[in-house]
């Protein structure tokens, strides 16, 4: 199709993507030029953070030239900064009197690592980033002096996607600690990051991670180009990134695979996926992702595959019944009574005799219900979530049951969906079965059984009609590909799935030559 | 004229969109009823036959790759004389969809929405389809994909679970032959060759479009074979478990024959399961007819055919409603006019009487391109 061929058609590699704050600060009114004049530049830049209390210039002497160091305060840990910059540059430390700036980092700083500003924007770029800017008098550039960073949050255990048996490591804030958990787990060469800063004002660090030799170059092209033309104030999760690079907004499924979890991405990239990595965000997106990818845990990799084989199909299976039962139950109830045995009619209906609402308002009532109630246990701090759980589950489950607003088989439905829908692995997806249920309902209850068909019908319409960076959001599945099976519904063994997915156009295919089957050793007559 | 946009489908997809096309309708009203208990057997020299007309369609389509049905109906006759037959392809493919949305709009208020308007199940069907061609050729073989596998498991188990419910009566069929050949031959040519094997004259529209078109001609005819075998086994099943005479009687014979499973006092009454597969070989058969008008309106208009899809699938939703005024009428009509002076006219005349010209016509073009070449 069009689509396909324009997304995969070759495209000249652009390999520079050096930022330089120039880029970065061309729309704002700061001026650019770094003076001789040390004055000149105190001047320019305390006026430049104005107000900001933690901005700090010292001023100090090197010899007989003025200099100063400045910085953010907030941004840099002072010990280091003590140690590091301001102890050597005390006049009691009898240096060589330096002439330039390249000597004064010889002989003052040999150990630090630096960079030199030459223009006011770096300057300010460099500050904002926590370094420790010097600046001397007479010299046409300040050095900037790197100090470790302020605190950040350890490494802890995934919160939202746990699992039994693999790492137990999770991404967090921060996008080096990060970086280094995926460089941790694929220690190749051609795992390449590359930097981008997105949003106008907050100018977000944002790092695409891929193997160079198994990613198609098509598609890191075109990852590449959306993130260039992200044009939005300000980014502060992968989760703003997620909207504005995804092929579709209209759409409650997922187009972006998003996890907490290194070896997941690590799986991801490995594949021949791009990983964005965006600070301050500890969920790490993937692209391009199908429909598949939102039912598999890493966990399955980690048990064996017979067992992995039948939780992924239990997985399709509770997403089926996260969706349909509710309009299921509505349908059956109010329309296709004959369809249920007479047994397991007689006794929903002896249960439903004294409830005074029809099917399909009774369990819209229960389902948002429950919504609200899921809603409210994420929201209110922790310390009142016992009373909510005991409210919930007294007053509207047993209450509502004993008053007879709702029958039993009802609730059960609805606990039942419920924990239906907690399965999938990725908690977005179980978003757009929440959405789509209450659609469901309402189709159920104008035109039962075959209202249900026919909105699953548009789903999948819908479904197979999505994409994600050019790659149809069902592949493998439609378009059908039976060498892909390996890997979607059931997991196959480790030795047996050799091929990385070819929806994925990667450049070198397969994972491995020989399919090393594990065997015994051939027997040696130990009888004897 | 404006820019095509060049869609492409699997092989297959377009097995998948054959096989469901088949089954489709056959599905809802059965083939062969007359022939009574040899009527299996009607249904296996149709398919043959089938299988033989759809190869002849591939040929016609090789000679010039890459065109559609009209296109080529455009290269033999030349432009106006093309155009006209063009539209007279496009009014049956158009014609023949309704009438596919009124069999399956007739099961759905006869057998579960007794009360419900036809007009409801009409629209919303044509709904379906419209909105599935609207986003193209691709989106079509791939919703085919995802269903079939549904499809093709459903039937098989009907007839598993028939026999399981004890349903199953091997003396239904005998005795075999028992009328001669004769009247088989008389059944198959013209309604069980037309309906369904000759139907699939409208996959001259979809076929140009398969990637791998060389391999086409194998797929299809593999595929009607295939479909030929799936009928043979519902048709043998619906003998086996109703017995002639009742088949002969019911409107929706596979359905009945559904009703007879009985198993575990759990599973009863999957009729109502049988007609929701059904739905979507007729969203496949529908959509199919629906693409054919589409493309040949595309070509002898000149606009793209997604400016033209929502109008002319709520004609198509009108037409479904207005063809006839009960049941017994529409089937009557299709029993005695259609295959005489639809079917065989589009499905088999024309093509005919293209073949030669077309062979011509192509070999005077190429000669006439050496010629050019040469020079």
């Amino acid at each position: 199709m069009g689509l396909a061929d324009f997304l995969f058609n070759r495209r000249k590699h652009k390999n520079n993507n050096k930022i330089t704050a120039e880029e970065l600060f061309q729309q704002e009114n700061i001026s650019k030029k770094y003076y001789k004049s040390l004055d000149k530049n105190i001047k320019q830049i305390q006026e430049l953070f104005e107000h900001s209390f933690d901005f700090t210039v010292d001023k100090i002497k090197l010899g007989d030239t003025d200099a100063c160091v400045c910085y953010l305060g907030t941004m840099l840990s002072k010990d280091t900064l003590t140690n590091k910059v301001l102890n050597s540059l005390h006049p009691q430390n009898d240096h060589p009197k330096p002439k330039d700036i390249n000597s004064i980092r010889d002989n003052y700083f040999p150990t630090v690592s630096y960079e030199y500003a030459d223009t006011f924007h770096t300057v300010v770029w460099n500050v904002l980033n926590g370094y420790a800017v010097i600046m001397v008098d007479g010299q046409g550039k300040a050095l900037s002096l790197e100090i470790g960073n302020i605190e950040k949050r350890a490494i802890t255990e995934p919160s939202t996607q746990t699992i039994i048996r693999g790492p137990k490591e999770a991404f967090t804030e921060d996008i080096n600690t990060n970086i280094s958990l995926i460089r941790k787990r694929i220690r190749n060469p051609h795992l390449k990051f590359e930097s981008f800063y997105v949003g106008r004002d907050t100018k977000t660090h944002l790092v695409i991670g891929y193997m160079s030799t198994i990613t198609n170059a098509d598609i890191l092209e075109e990852v590449k180009k959306r993130i260039e033309k992200i044009d939005i104030g300000g980014v502060l999760d992968s989760g703003n990134i997620e909207e504005l690079i995804s092929d579709k907004s209209f759409t409650p499924f997922p187009l972006i695979f998003n996890t907490e979890r290194p070896d997941s991405i690590c799986g991801h990239i490995m594949e021949g996926k791009v990983a964005l990595i965006l600070d301050g965000s500890p969920f790490v997106l993937t692209v391009p992702s199908v429909l598949t990818d939102f039912f598999e845990s890493s966990e399955d990799y980690y048990q064996p595959f017979l067992m992995s084989s039948f939780v992924r199909l239990i997985r399709y299976m509770s997403f089926m019944i996260a969706l349909v039962l509710p309009s299921l139950y509505v349908a059956l109830s109010t329309f296709h009574q004959e369809l249920m045995p007479t047994q397991l009619l007689l006794s929903i209906q002896a249960q439903r005799e004294g409830v005074p609402f029809p099917a399909v308002i009774e369990i819209f009532v229960m389902e948002l219900t429950f919504e609200i109630m899921r809603e409210a246990g994420v929201r209110m701090p922790r310390a009142v979530g016992q009373t909510v759980s005991i409210v919930g589950a007294l007053v509207i489950g047993q209450a509502a049951v004993e008053a007879g607003l709702v029958s039993n088989v009802l609730v059960i439905i609805v606990a039942f969906t419920a924990i239906a829908s907690f399965v999938s692995p990725i908690y977005n997806f179980s978003i757009s079965t929440r959405l789509l249920r209450f659609i469901l309902i309402l189709f159920s209850a104008i035109f039962g059984l075959y209202g249900v068909l026919l909105f699953l019908i548009v789903m999948v319409i819908h479904l197979v009609s999505l994409r994600s960076f050019g790659v149809p959001y069902l592949a493998a599945v439609a378009p059908f590909n039976i060498k892909e099976q390996d890997d979607i519904f059931v997991r196959f063994p480790i030795w047996a799935n050799r091929k990385r997915p070819s929806y994925l156009y990667p450049e070198s295919p397969m994972k491995k030559k020989g399919k090393n089957i594990p065997s015994p050793p051939p027997a040696r007559g130990g009888g004897k | 004229m404006s820019k095509k946009l060049v869609e492409n489908i699997s092989l297959w997809q377009l097995a998948v969109l054959m096989f469901t096309f088949e089954i489709g309708s056959v599905a809802v009203v059965g083939v062969g009823t007359d022939t009574k208990q040899d009527a299996w057997i009607a249904v296996g020299v149709a398919t043959v036959l089938g299988a033989g007309l759809v190869w002849f369609y591939v040929y016609l389509l090789k000679q010039l790759p890459g065109r559609n049905l009209f296109e080529m109906i455009t290269f033999c006759f030349g432009k106006w004389l093309g155009k006209i037959i063009g539209l007279l392809y496009v009014y049956y493919f158009l014609y023949i969809s309704a009438r596919v949305l009124r069999d399956f709009c007739e099961l759905i208020t006869s057998v579960i929405f007794e009360n419900t308007p036809i007009e409801v199940i009409s629209i919303t069907m044509v709904g379906i389809c419209a909105y599935m061609l609207y986003l193209g050729l691709e989106v079509f073989g791939r919703t085919g994909e995802v269903f079939i596998p549904y499809v093709f498991t459903f039937i098989i188990l009907i007839g598993l679970a028939i026999l399981f419910s004890g349903e199953f009566q091997m003396k239904n069929l005998l005795p075999i032959l028992g009328d001669g050949l004769g009247p088989i031959l008389k059944h198959v040519f013209p309604r069980l060759l037309t309906f369904p094997f000759g139907e699939l004259v409208t996959f001259m529209v979809i076929i140009p479009y398969v990637s791998h078109f060389a391999k086409a001609a194998k797929v299809s005819v593999f595929t009607v074979l295939i479909s030929g075998f799936i009928i043979i086994y519902g048709t043998v099943i619906e003998i086996a478990s109703l017995g002639a005479r009742q088949m002969e009687r019911t409107v929706f014979p596979l359905l009945s024959a559904a009703r007879e499973i009985s198993l575990l006092e759990f599973i009863e009454r999957v009729d109502l399961v049988i007609v929701f597969v059904v739905m979507f070989g007729i969203i496949t058969k529908v959509s199919v007819f629906l693409f054919g008008g589409l493309k040949g309106l595309e070509h002898i208009m000149n606009i793209p055919y997604r400016y033209l899809v929502f109008p002319v699938s709520m004609i198509i939703g009108y037409i479904a409603i207005q063809i006839s005024a009960n049941n017994a009428e529409h089937i009557e009509e299709g029993i005695r006019f259609i295959p005489l002076y639809m079917h065989i006219p589009f499905q088999i005349i024309i093509p005919i009487l293209m073949a030669p010209l077309l062979i011509w016509k192509v070999k005077k073009q190429k000669r006439r391109s050496d010629a050019n070449g040469s020079r």
